[in-house]
């Protein structure tokens, strides 16, 4: 079988070649970002995360930036020089002639499917629930104990007790809305379940996560990496970058209580119980889905538990190591096309 | 930190080597045409006879591949200044002059249809990225696309094309 014709025309296209070599790229980067954390033995929460965001920004604006200054870093003859030339791997043909060009379109698809599903289709619909909420939803009516439970939590945190809406649900469930009013949800399973203390590291936590969104770090990257929607290491990256923000917020909620651990106990408490995630109605791939959830969403708590307590403050130079590796990735992606 | 990046280059040149053991198609330069034209699987490749004075010959630059598509590049240097001032890509994708067009006509002065030996080729005329006054002739011929870049009026570009049909 002959590689089809508009295959090739879109490889040495300008956005074919933006694709590849923005999956590349990012690979590089990525690889390198966790070569100068360990390197550096870097465990401030905050400092990885300006690590993460520079592997998606670089992702993004890498290739335009080395097009821009050297418009035939494309063809042939730099190819022919490069470290590391794309096009040998993706025109070489495997299992019955097929280019492996059409694997790396697959995970790419992959990639993009699960981007649409796990990340767009949430928040659309998240977006659309809340929409609907303010103007259907009637008011629980809390139960006076419940709410001065909440309300002796909250004594000392800089936070509102009015801006905190308890809801009717059996569940251990805590999470926080940023923007113009922001809100923090408790149900009543969780209130139930909490003692006082526990309550109190747990709605600091999530204080936190709204004082953070003064400076929507998050937002910027999630921006970034709706662009780089096809990129499955800006997915990944994303992903650890979330990740490291709930560990800032643990920070934060330590510094606002000084118990950590109270709050080590209370994302212990949060740990899903294996059955929560076992839906008989689940078969096959949605089993495998479903699985594969419980275990990200237990690794992480797992490592938001076991990391309190350990200092994890870098050092004053802490831009130092990010500023090489930055220069590192940019030299090398040079030659990677 | 500078020992783990030494690593991913070294990493990357090895993922650079490997698509050669596994597939020996791709682009490669080679020392003459004949051993180029093996390779490329191009059965009708068109050699100038014409050369304008001044051109040295054999060409001071060949390369061509298989895959993804067949193509073969001969380049032609001045005897005096050194620099390559005749271009002649021959493949089988339309796209295969942008990939090895070393030098790019930036300018286009005049773009026409140019009857070349029967056959109907585009003559443009301009200046190329290298500052100098250049001509192009591209046409089909069965499926083999040919392009001919020179850096010089078309006149002798007309003639250099003529002489590689015959």
């Amino acid at each position: 079988m002959d590689i089809p014709m508009h295959m090739t025309t879109f490889i040495t296209s300008y956005w074919g070649m933006y694709i590849a070599q923005s999956v590349i790229h990012s690979i590089i980067a990525s690889v390198i970002a966790e070569c100068a954390i360990l390197a550096w033995t870097i465990g401030s929460p905050q400092v990885k995360q300006s690590f993460r965001l520079m592997v998606i920004v670089l992702s993004l604006v890498s290739f335009p930036i080395y097009q821009f200054f050297v418009p035939r870093r494309g063809d042939v003859y730099f190819r022919l020089s490069s470290l590391l030339d794309s096009n040998r791997w993706f025109f070489i043909e495997r299992w019955g002639s097929m280019p492996i060009f059409i694997v790396f379109t697959a995970i790419l698809a992959i990639t993009v499917i699960i981007f649409i599903i796990q990340e767009l289709f949430p928040i659309l619909s998240d977006l659309l629930r809340q929409m609907r909420a303010t103007t259907q939803s009637a008011p629980y009516e809390v139960d006076s104990e419940i709410r001065n439970k909440v309300a002796e939590a909250l004594d000392g945190l800089p936070f509102d007790d009015r801006l905190v809406e308890i809801f009717d649900d059996d569940d251990l469930a805590l999470f926080s809305s940023t923007g113009l009013k922001p809100m923090i949800y408790v149900s009543t399973g969780l209130i139930s379940s909490f003692s006082t203390e526990h309550l109190q590291v747990a709605l600091a936590h999530e204080v936190a996560h709204i004082q953070r969104s003064r400076k929507p770090l998050l937002i910027f990257a999630y921006l970034l990496r709706v662009l780089l929607f096809f990129n499955p290491v800006a997915m990944i990256e994303f992903r650890r970058l979330a990740h490291e923000e709930e560990k800032v917020c643990d920070d934060i909620a330590i510094e606002l209580t000084g118990k950590p651990d109270t709050l080590s106990e209370a994302i212990e408490m949060l740990r899903p119980a294996p059955e929560d995630y076992e839906d008989p109605g689940h078969r096959g791939a949605e089993r495998l889905v479903s699985s594969i959830e419980y275990h990200s969403h237990d690794l992480l708590l797992r490592s938001r538990a076991a990391r309190i307590g350990r200092p994890t403050q870098d050092g004053p130079f802490w831009g130092v190591p990010i500023i090489v590796a930055m220069a590192l990735i940019i030299c090398i992606n040079y030659f990677v096309v | 930190m500078l020992l783990a990046s030494a690593g991913v280059v070294a990493l990357l040149a090895a993922l650079n080597w490997v698509p050669s053991l596994m597939q020996k198609d791709f682009v490669k330069q080679y020392n003459s045409i004949d051993e180029a034209k093996r390779f490329s699987g191009i059965t009708t490749v068109l050699i100038p006879t014409y050369f304008p004075e001044g051109i040295s010959w054999p060409a001071s630059f060949i390369v061509a591949q298989k895959r993804p598509y067949q193509a073969l590049v001969t380049e032609f240097r001045e005897t005096a200044s050194g620099k390559t001032s005749l271009i002649i890509i021959q493949s089988s994708s339309p796209d295969a002059e942008k990939q090895f067009q070393r030098i790019r006509i930036s300018e286009i002065k005049e773009e026409t249809e140019f009857p070349l030996k029967g056959r109907s080729a585009t003559l443009r005329t301009g200046t190329c990225d290298n500052g100098m006054s250049c001509s192009s002739l591209m046409w089909q011929e069965g499926s083999i696309y040919h392009s001919v870049l020179f850096m010089s009026s078309p006149f002798e570009l007309i003639k250099v094309s003529e002489s590689m049909i015959r």
